[in-house]
């Protein structure tokens, strides 16, 4: 399938795609906003900081909330 | 773009993240640890944040006595989100119990970040969180998570309260932009290649300081350790 048939939506840094029915693929862009503007050049390897770190922190929190990444939720996330 | 491409899986490698379809709560669940930005204007005004009342003569940038679960009503599109009192979350939400339980999940996400920050000399001055519900009634943390994106990072070394502090990711672009003939309004300038290079530096700084990993080893082995 391509990716472009699954686009569901592109937030100022993220864009969401749609994988199956209770799904979500979030690709992190290299996109800056500051000062409120999304800047027209990118921060390589901006988006994979902010996934890697949001990864992170999923695998870290789980005992305090479920997450996506949570092990009742079965998921290829990293854990520590 | 199509998902076989092989540009296309490079570009997309380190940046992927699996969530979940659910009803998002439109609530933003701020926790503060520290007085800046929209909490900072609305303690001048009233002396609260989001009906929390605050010790008097507060600097800016001052640690508070303890950190606060501050919640934003997210606005839609173009308006600016609206700092609201923990009942009106209970309105939004359906409940003063969901309610309660968004703050509890907000204050003890935002103590174990603050703590694994501060032991990277790095201070989570305040963060954003966003919750979910799966049809089964299951609350989730979604989106993202302490990032610099949803976070104040600042660098511990150069606190100084009395002041606004240097953001710890974005302070370099800002500096550069502050120095050009720009408005502040869309379309921004395009950024030289030292800039660009000075922010990456500091974002990769961010990731390996709080992760204590190496983020040439995440790209590589999609691991974090």
């Amino acid at each position: 399938m391509a990716l472009a048939d699954a686009f569901l939506r592109a937030g100022k840094v993220r864009d969401l795609y749609a994988v199956g029915a209770d799904r979500l693929l979030l690709v992190a862009s290299d996109r800056l906003s500051a000062f409120d503007v999304v800047l027209p050049t990118p921060i390589t390897d901006k988006g994979r900081v902010l996934t890697g770190l949001s990864r992170f922190w999923f695998a870290g929190t789980s005992h305090i909330i479920a997450n996506p990444c949570s092990p009742r939720i079965p998921r290829r996330c990293p854990r520590k | 773009m199509t998902s076989g491409d092989a540009a296309t899986v490079a570009h997309l490698r380190g940046r992927m993240m699996l969530g979940r379809r659910t009803e998002v709560l439109q609530v933003e669940c701020v926790v503060r640890g520290y007085i800046s930005g929209s909490g900072l204007k609305e303690y001048r005004q009233t002396g609260e944040i989001c009906g929390i009342a605050l010790p008097a003569n507060l600097r800016e940038s001052d640690r508070l006595p303890e950190p606060i679960f501050t919640p934003a009503w997210k606005a839609p599109a173009g308006q600016h989100d609206e700092n609201i009192t923990l009942a009106r979350v209970a309105e939004l939400v359906g409940g003063e119990a969901l309610a309660a339980r968004l703050r509890d999940a907000s204050l003890a996400l935002y103590a174990h970040g603050a703590a694994v920050c501060e032991r990277a000399g790095i201070i989570l001055a305040d963060t954003k969180f966003e919750f979910g519900l799966t049809p089964s009634g299951e609350l989730l943390l979604i989106d993202e998570v302490m990032t610099p994106d949803s976070s104040r990072f600042w660098d511990a070394e150069a606190y100084a309260p009395g002041r606004a502090q240097a953001s710890f990711d974005k302070q370099f672009v800002r500096d550069w932009l502050e120095a050009q003939p720009w408005g502040k309004t869309a379309p921004g300038p395009e950024l030289p290649a030292d800039v660009v290079e000075g922010t990456r530096a500091r974002y990769l700084e961010a990731f390996e300081r709080i992760t204590g990993a190496s983020f040439g080893r995440y790209l590589t082995e999609d691991v974090i350790a």
